[in-house]
């Protein structure tokens, strides 16, 4: 039975902090896709706070007579639009620093709503099983055989098309693959000793579920969540491709690439670097993601 | 075993109810067809409501609701709206399309991701890393469309080497015109694979057996591919078999891109026309070919690896 | 380029009223049916496509000429006199544009590639209703009466060629009194699937579509016949429940392509997937969603024999990737969007080719909410947008302002000068209807389509600058159209019209008379009055009278500003030569040609 009491097996876990976290930055540096992930990021970030102190103009106003301005480096652009205008004269550059803005919070407000609701019910249905981790296995199964872009068109043409309505889609859906992660790990770790230990020794079930599982699921939990940040940046932009997405106010850019769509051949400046910065972006989470995994236990499989 | 299979299948049955019952009210939630199966003539109200009355979409919910599954259970989706056909055949004429796709993509995205995988799990840390997981990402980064456009603007428009869009004509013809939505499906779940494949390589090069092959002073070449790749493509496999659920269903953008005959097109312009038989339809058979492939995978994987027990 | 002088009275009916909406991805403003298209016959469009300038050099695009397009101004003669008295509406012309003219070498050979939008859904003529389908439909069926590209029908009356000179099945007719109709058939024909055409050919189309098992959407066009009696093999009788001017105009398509007996009985083969007609070309393969395959078929009656083998329609629903596919040779026709005709006049071998389309889009002020209730608000929004400016730029020049919802191709159409583009009267009007500023309005916006969304960006910056406050709803189409109808649109919805049966009765009760389905919210008894007025009289003087009276009030009442008219943009591969565009979409390939 068990050998160590819990609050011991904590101490074990919690010693080693101070020089873990000293290999950890050793590590970062070390890897060149983490620095490539966090140098892209960290500018994406500050893009998003700082945005109305970076951006040279206001991000939704129009100008008919100056669209389709190529780059500043292009023979016909001009040192005014960095990266040009689009299609109705809207400064490109200070739209992809406020898209950052809009599409960034959208990612991690999505993220942090359906990681919180899937933990709490994956830690539910693993702790308990019996009829509570069957309704929401079944609830689960239920989401992923229902066509995601059904579910979104119909929450859209409901709800009307708004920021929050694409967050409230995107939660939807996206709470599941957290409930399934949390619940099979709850299930492992439950059978370790030393919550048998807890157990035996008279814990509540809610200090247990608190102190004891739930910091054993945050790794692959975080792991995951870099990852959905990622997907729900994607989505959008397919989501407005499909005509799905925000009011065309909202500098998002997953709507700047759809608007840049029918210019690919004359004005590609337009498409392009909304594309590019969703691709950095993406390309970022997913790094860091995977070096985290790495750290975390390189043999961690979430997908 | 079978009391396993018995169980997961009353499951199923649960779940696809579940299914019928979300896609029929959320559909009855986004509209009314009627009016817009209308809106090319000048309908008065009269109109409209001879034609709901017609549709029979005049009765109470819960009375077409329990036709809808009466009818069901014997393949019977109704007629399409839109088409005037069997709802059924409309969905089930579009799938060979759909299928093909998904084939073609995962072939691709196999490709791709078991050379990076190996690569990066073997180099694991340094510049082929970096390098190769660079390469596997990156389709994953791109929105779908955007890389469909610009593959179409490269190969389709400025190269002609590959036909922009359509099924083209011919054995040859159609294996040209798979190319790139198949490349442009296939990217999307390459980041995944290489990714799990890296991993689940990880883990295999750690175990014992592979040290001890190693040990032996076996070619590091055979160490991989004879013992470490196949142990490493379990889970793989078991993926492959959950994804083509979402293949099938997920592909409406490239679908739409590269005017691809397929199911989620259909599911798409149904929706927007609210042609509800066809989106019931559609919806109800890809629930049963998601349901049923994760099911089969779940099998197989207690057949090829005995440790997985099922209670 | 070839303009057809020829200019042919064809009788109209207010009855014909029919619209299109303008949508995004599944309402296409291009693709849903202007009735009229059916049934107006004889569309105008002169005086666009005079502005077009004749450009026959191949070499040079023809776009290259056509920039003069949104400054139109010469109205073809759509005067009351015009129209016969016989006629109870007066009516317009139009004429094709010829792309690449040349006669064809000998022999047939080939293969055209055209590029379709939206899927055809079905195969039978009567289980349809879009434009779309128009654009293959007459080479595969033929009607009892032809009309030509240029629009003109062949009833061999007031100078216009006779039926025998044309492509109808109708060898001649002739009206034994108000009620009956005797058509004379063309003897010989067979359908593509061998059954003869008769005069019960005739008596089971009609009867097919009349049965409500049949559903047609074509139907209602054609209540007025009672019954079609087979009085012999080649004569057929048509009795009308009541007189219909228009009938021999709506025999020409759409509805009135004849359907074989025998094959139309089974419903699960003819439609879906085969049809057959008596067109120069048979279908030979239709894979839903993906293509339609024509090919020439060796059993054409018709005096001149098609050149083109093959001519294969494919569905391609992105717009880009239709461009895409014309660029890359791999599409010989298609319409484009004003905003890629930029990048495809660039193009070698391609010509791009502008005609003018009655069709009228606008806003739409809704008059039952306020603040739009408020006269002096909706004359404010229409003082603060620029439209000249959104035409030149958002439309690349591809419109044509007007002030009133008629195309100058309309009866009842007066040159009224738009509200004009002046920040400082929006003001005025807003100080002097005494709302407080910013004034909150609601604007729909479907959220499929680019150029949509432009505008209502472009638009809502240039209501704010003048103290409203906007606020853009996305919506689907499915969902825009569903609103407006039951008047829970926006204050501002963007809003397209047809208009194709070229009188003002068409857009004007349709969409401005009380109680119309297309008019959830404008109620004025002073234009309800006038419109019940002449819709009571066949005197053309005092219609045009009451027209001007219409236009006058609906100006000062501004409950559709911004208006223009469109022009619809063909991209055409120089490899098809002797084209004749039409101003209705109803492409015809008999003359058309395939250079190797």
């Amino acid at each position: 039975m068990a050998s160590t009491t819990p609050e011991q097996a904590l101490q074990i876990g919690a010693q080693p902090k101070r020089q873990f976290r000293y290999r950890l930055a050793g590590r970062f540096l070390r890897e060149p896709s983490a620095v490539f992930a966090g140098v892209v990021l960290a500018v994406l970030v500050l893009a998003a706070v700082a945005a109305p102190l970076l951006a040279p103009y206001n991000p939704n106003a129009t100008d008919l007579r100056a669209r389709n301005i190529p780059p500043a480096w292009q023979r016909a652009g001009s040192s005014a639009h960095w990266l040009g205008t689009d299609p109705v004269g809207r400064d490109i550059l200070s739209r992809i620093i406020y898209g950052a803005r809009v599409s960034l919070s959208v990612g991690l407000i999505v993220t942090a709503l359906a990681a919180m609701i899937g933990v709490l019910v994956g830690l539910l249905a693993g702790y308990y099983e019996g009829w509570i981790d069957e309704v929401v296995m079944r609830l689960a199964d239920l989401f992923l055989a229902f066509p995601f872009i059904l579910l979104a068109i119909t929450i859209i043409a409901v709800l009307g098309s708004g920021l929050t309505n694409l967050i409230l889609v995107l939660v939807i859906t996206g709470w599941v693959q957290y409930a399934r992660l949390v619940r099979g790990l709850v299930y492992s770790i439950k059978r370790n000793q030393y919550v048998e230990a807890a157990l035996v020794a008279g814990a509540v079930d809610r200090r247990v579920i608190l102190r004891h599982i739930l910091p054993n699921t945050l790794a692959p939990v975080v792991v995951l969540a870099t990852l959905q940040v990622a997907f729900v940046l994607l989505t959008e932009s397919a989501l407005n491709f499909l005509g799905l997405g925000v009011n065309p106010t909202i500098p998002t850019w997953g709507s700047m690439v759809n608007e840049g769509r029918l210019y690919i051949y004359n004005a590609w400046w337009v498409i392009t670097f909304p594309g590019v910065a969703i691709m950095l972006a993406v390309l970022s989470i997913n790094m860091l993601g995977d070096w985290l995994r790495d750290v975390f236990d390189p043999t961690l499989r979430v997908v | 075993m079978t009391r396993y299979i018995i169980r997961r299948l009353l499951y199923s049955i649960i779940v696809l109810f579940g299914v019928t019952l979300l896609v029929f009210f959320t559909l009855r939630l986004s509209g009314d067809p009627v009016q817009l199966l209308l809106r090319e003539g000048n309908p008065t109200p009269e109109d409209i409501e001879a034609l709901r009355e017609a549709l029979r979409l005049d009765r109470p919910l819960y009375q077409q609701y329990f036709s809808f599954i009466g009818n069901a259970v014997t393949g019977d989706f109704g007629k399409s709206l839109r088409y005037k056909t069997p709802a059924f055949n409309e969905v089930m004429s579009r799938m060979p399309a759909t299928i093909t796709l998904a084939v073609a993509a995962y072939l691709f995205a196999l490709l791709v991701a078991i050379p990076t995988g190996i690569l990066s799990a073997v180099r694991r840390g340094g510049f082929t890393d970096f390098a190769s997981r660079l390469v596997s990402l990156a389709g994953l980064s791109i929105p779908s469309f955007w890389l469909g456009l610009m593959l179409i603007l490269v190969f389709g428009v400025k190269l002609k080497w590959l036909p922009v869009s359509g099924r083209g004509e011919g054995f040859a013809g159609r294996l040209e015109a798979l190319v790139l939505p198949a490349v442009s499906l296939g990217m999307i779940y390459a980041g995944t694979l290489t990714r799990l494949l890296r991993s689940s390589m990880l883990e295999v090069l750690n175990t014992d057996y592979i040290r001890t092959a190693r040990s032996k002073g076996l070619q590091e070449r055979l160490v991989l591919t004879r013992h470490a790749l196949r142990n490493a493509l379990i889970p793989v496999v078991t993926l492959a078999g959950l994804q083509i659920g979402f293949l099938l269903g997920g592909a409406v953008v490239i679908e739409v891109v590269f005017s691809w005959p397929g199911v989620g097109r259909l599911v798409v312009d149904s929706i927007n026309n609210r042609d509800y038989p066809v989106v019931q339809a559609a919806v109800t058979i890809l629930a049963v070919v998601l349901i049923a492939s994760s099911l089969i995978v779940d099998i197989l994987y207690s057949v090829i690896d005995p440790r997985i027990r099922y209670s | 380029m070839v303009d057809q002088p020829d200019r042919v009275p064809d009788p109209q009916t207010p009855r014909t009223v029919r619209g299109s909406i303008v949508g995004g991805r599944v309402l296409n403003r291009r693709d849903i049916l202007r009735l009229g298209v059916s049934l107006a016959g004889l569309a105008a469009v002169n005086a666009l496509l005079a502005a077009c300038g004749g450009d026959d050099d191949d070499d040079s695009p023809t776009a290259t000429s056509v920039s003069g397009a949104a400054t139109a101004t010469s109205a073809p003669a759509n005067t009351p006199e015009a129209a016969a008295t016989a006629t109870p509406a007066p009516q317009g012309q139009g004429s094709a544009i010829l792309v690449n003219p040349g006669e064809a070498p000998d022999g047939v050979g080939g293969e055209l590639r055209v590029a379709l939008a939206f899927d055809a859904t079905s195969l039978d003529p009567i289980a349809t209703y879009t434009l779309n389908n128009g654009r293959w439909q007459e080479n595969v069926f033929s009607g009892l009466v032809w009309r030509d590209t240029n629009l003109v029908v062949y009833d061999g009356k007031d100078g216009r060629p006779a039926p025998s000179e044309g492509f109808g099945l109708a060898e001649s007719w002739e009206y034994t009194d108000d009620l009956t109709l005797v058509f004379k058939l063309r003897p010989g024909i067979t359908f593509h699937n061998g059954e003869p055409f008769n005069a019960e050919t005739v008596r089971a189309h009609f009867q097919r579509m009349h049965d409500p098992a049949t559903a047609s959407p074509q139907a209602f066009n054609y209540t007025s016949i009672k019954e079609v009696i087979a009085t012999d093999d080649l004569t057929a009788t048509m009795i009308f429940n009541e007189v219909d001017p228009v009938m021999i105009s709506k025999l020409a398509g759409y509805g009135g392509f004849m359907t074989p007996a025998e094959a139309s009985k089974d419903t699960t083969k003819f439609g879906p997937v085969e049809a057959a007609g008596t067109g120069p070309y048979r279908i030979t393969e239709y894979v839903k969603d993906d293509h339609i395959t024509l090919e020439a078929w060796d059993g054409y009656w018709g005096p001149r024999k098609p050149h083109i083998q093959k001519i294969i329609y494919r569905i391609i629903p992105d717009d880009n990737t239709r461009l895409s596919e014309f660029l890359a040779g791999s599409i010989d026709v298609l319409t484009l969007s004003p905003v890629q005709a930029d990048a495809a006049k660039g193009a070698a071998g391609v010509q791009v080719v502008p005609i003018g389309v009655p069709t009228v889009s606008g806003l739409r002020l809704d008059a039952s909410k306020p603040p739009t209730d408020n006269k002096l608000v909706r004359q404010a929004i229409a003082h603060a947008i620029d439209m000249p400016t959104i035409i030149e730029t958002i439309l690349s020049g591809y419109a044509k302002e007007v002030g009133i919802w008629q195309s100058e191709f309309s009866f009842g159409y007066e040159d009224i000068a738009p509200y004009a583009y002046d920040p400082e009267a929006a003001k005025a009007k807003l100080a002097e209807a005494g709302v407080a500023t910013p004034v909150a309005v609601t604007f729909d916006v479907i959220g499929g389509d680019t150029v949509a969304r432009e505008m209502a960006n472009a638009m809502k910056d240039m209501l704010d600058a003048v103290g409203f406050n906007v606020t853009l709803n996305q919506k689907d189409a499915a969902n825009y159209y569903n609103e407006y109808i039951a008047g829970d649109g926006g204050n501002i919805v963007p809003f397209g019209w047809g208009g194709w049966t070229l009188d003002y009765d068409n857009t004007y009760f349709s969409m401005m008379h009380t109680g119309q389905t297309y008019n959830p919210s404008y109620s004025n008894p002073e234009v309800d009055a006038l419109l019940d007025e002449q819709r009571g009289t066949l005197d053309q003087a005092k219609r045009l009278e009451i027209a001007k009276q219409l236009n006058a009030l609906l100006f000062e009442d501004a409950i559709d500003v911004c208006l223009y008219q469109n022009i619809y943009l063909w991209g055409v591969n120089n490899r098809v030569r002797n084209f004749s565009i039409p101003p209705d979409e109803r492409l015809f390939w008999l003359d058309a040609w395939i250079q190797s």
